[in-house]
């Protein structure tokens, strides 16, 4: 008798302990699975960062004019000398439409394409969902974009804002989990406040 | 059951014990990815201070040059721990827009943590600027016709030697008022795209502003032309910095002229055969409040004047000028003629400019408005 219930008595402990263990590794899983997407889409932000960064900071480097050329919500185009090598360079930066990006899972990213010198556009941030610029004038306020159409007042331009957010291409559960960013870039080349 | 229990427990902690480790693994590169963003930045601020900091060193000592890499003082940010800058000062050549430019080279390389960033300034070797009123090699707001009679008149861009430089020069009259050139001025320049045309009369209509309004506010005083409080270049000139100079009688001027020269006329007075001696250089003033202080017949011994000439009032020009000329009177000659100054030219330069104005751009402390800046590469 005695030893019967030790045996059903153990055969519920260890039925148990196997489902806590399960349920704890499935939890695990999905823990992990949630930490790459949020690693993917940190390191596409910062990749990204990088990249404007990289350029917005030699705008006007080593050119003549003034080197803002568009100053638009969705794009900016600038002249600067990327390679350094005597010769100014066209920089586009342009955000595409959604509806580019059909096949991904993620219904609401978008491209942000990149072209130097009128050459391949390519889609420079996967998983992009939001992005805009900003841009602020010598007295630091921000330039209303209708005014930016003027040369005039892009020569005021002094400081660059990008606001952007990237979330994975493929949703857990579906749940996108957004990565934002806030980054104000001041072109040294610009000129003085 | 007991050991089958056992051996699920023993298998699900080794596996839970590999994801966790997987875990770990990818929340290291999470975080390693911002350190090493943030390192990145922290060496960016840190190249870009010591930039700053090294360009306030080169204002105050413009021949200073640094051939090998030096350290940074370690303790110039020291609320920001450990960390590495090394730079170098040399001279250099640097080509922009297809135009070469002698410039100092500034590299600055920090590094924090793993992370490392470089800084590059190319800075004009010339630490004065190009005032915003230079417009024109000459710059007036009166008619002018009668001033510059036939002389030759170039605003395109000129080296300290007379060597032409492509599209970055200026109008080569910029006037307040209608232009006429009645007689027979070769009038060359930049337009405002930067496109050059060369001396001819009639000159090209490209070449000549006319009627601009500067804001309704043209400077009516040399520190204003100049951008700078009334009474700076009056104090610099007593200062007798540079070799400067102030004056109320020409008779007294010490040659040759350097640095900025100050003559204040008395209202109504004329110097009359103005000689500047041999190879005059600089900031010419001859003004007083009341905007009449007349120049007539202007000359030098030998050679030209380079620099800039902020007058009131000028006529007969015979002498040569690299740089520019800016008048301030809006009455300026309509009726006396000036002939045969046919020979004589004024050709815009900006070198000759900054030349002239690093005496009054060195004036202050820090680098921005004193040490001009060709580019910044970060």
């Amino acid at each position: 008798m005695n030893t019967s219930l030790d045996n059903i008595s153990s055969m519920i402990i260890g039925g148990l302990i196997v489902l806590t263990v399960l349920t704890l590794n499935a939890n695990i899983t999905t823990s992990a699975f949630e930490r790459t997407r949020d690693l993917v889409s940190q390191e596409a932000a910062v990749n990204l960062t990088k990249l404007l960064e990289h350029d917005l900071y030699k705008l006007g480097y080593r050119t003549s004019g003034v080197p803002l050329l568009r100053a638009e919500s969705l794009a900016v185009k600038f002249a600067a000398d990327l390679a350094d090598d005597g010769t100014p360079d066209t920089i586009l930066y342009r955000v595409g439409t959604a509806d580019i990006l059909a096949g991904t899972t993620n219904p609401r990213d978008i491209p942000l394409y990149r072209s130097i010198n009128r050459g391949d556009s390519i889609n420079v941030a996967p998983g992009l969902v939001r992005f805009f610029f900003s841009y602020i004038d010598t007295s630091g306020n921000v330039m209303r974009y209708d005014s930016l159409k003027s040369e005039a007042y892009r020569q005021v331009v002094r400081l660059i804002t990008v606001r952007f957010t990237v979330e994975p291409s493929d949703p857990l559960d579906s749940l996108f989990i957004p990565v934002t960013v806030t980054k104000t870039v001041r072109p040294k080349n610009l000129g003085e406040w | 059951m007991g050991k089958g229990s056992l051996i699920i427990v023993l298998g699900a902690s080794m596996v839970l014990s590999v994801m966790n480790l997987q875990l770990n693994k990818s929340s290291e590169r999470a975080v390693e990815n911002m350190v090493g963003y943030y390192n990145s930045s922290i060496a960016r601020d840190i190249a870009n201070q010591s930039a700053s900091y090294l360009l306030s060193q080169l204002a105050d000592s413009a021949s200073w040059r640094v051939t090998s890499p030096t350290s940074i003082p370690n303790d110039l940010f020291s609320d920001i721990g450990s960390y590495t800058a090394t730079y170098i000062i040399k001279d250099t050549v640097i080509r922009i827009n297809g135009v070469e430019r002698n410039a100092i080279k500034l590299a600055v390389t920090a590094v924090y943590g793993k992370e490392s960033h470089s800084v590059v300034v190319y800075a004009d070797r010339n630490f004065g600027y190009v005032p915003p009123v230079v417009r024109g090699a000459f710059t007036v707001v009166g008619p002018l016709d009668n001033t510059i009679s036939d002389m030759q008149i170039d605003g395109r861009d000129h080296d300290w030697n007379w060597k032409y430089l492509p599209g970055s020069g200026v109008f080569g009259v910029s006037s307040g008022t209608s232009f006429s050139n009645s007689k027979n001025a070769r009038i060359g320049g930049t337009d405002a795209n930067g496109v050059d045309y060369p001396l001819n009369f009639p000159e090209h209509p490209n070449v000549v502003e006319q009627n601009y309004k500067w804001g309704g506010n043209f400077p009516d005083s040399p520190d204003k032309a100049l951008g700078y409080p009334e009474g700076t270049l009056k104090s610099i000139a007593q200062s007798g910095k540079e070799g400067s100079q102030y004056v109320t009688n020409p008779k007294d001027l010490r040659y040759p002229l350097r640095g900025v020269t100050y003559v204040e006329l008395a209202p109504g007075v004329t110097w009359k055969s103005a000689n500047l001696g041999e190879s005059p250089e600089g900031i010419l003033v001859v003004h007083n409040s009341s905007l009449n202080a007349k120049v007539d017949n202007i000359h030098t011994k030998k050679s030209a004047f380079k620099g800039i000439i902020l007058a009131d009032y000028m006529f007969h020009l015979h002498l040569d000028v690299l740089g520019a000329v800016v008048l301030l009177s809006p009455k300026l000659e309509t009726k006396k003629e000036c002939k045969g100054n046919e020979d004589h030219k004024v050709f815009y330069s900006s070198e000759a400019i900054k030349r002239a104005t690093k005496v009054v751009a060195s004036q202050g402390s820090g680098w921005r408005g004193r040490v001009p800046i060709f580019g910044w590469r970060e």
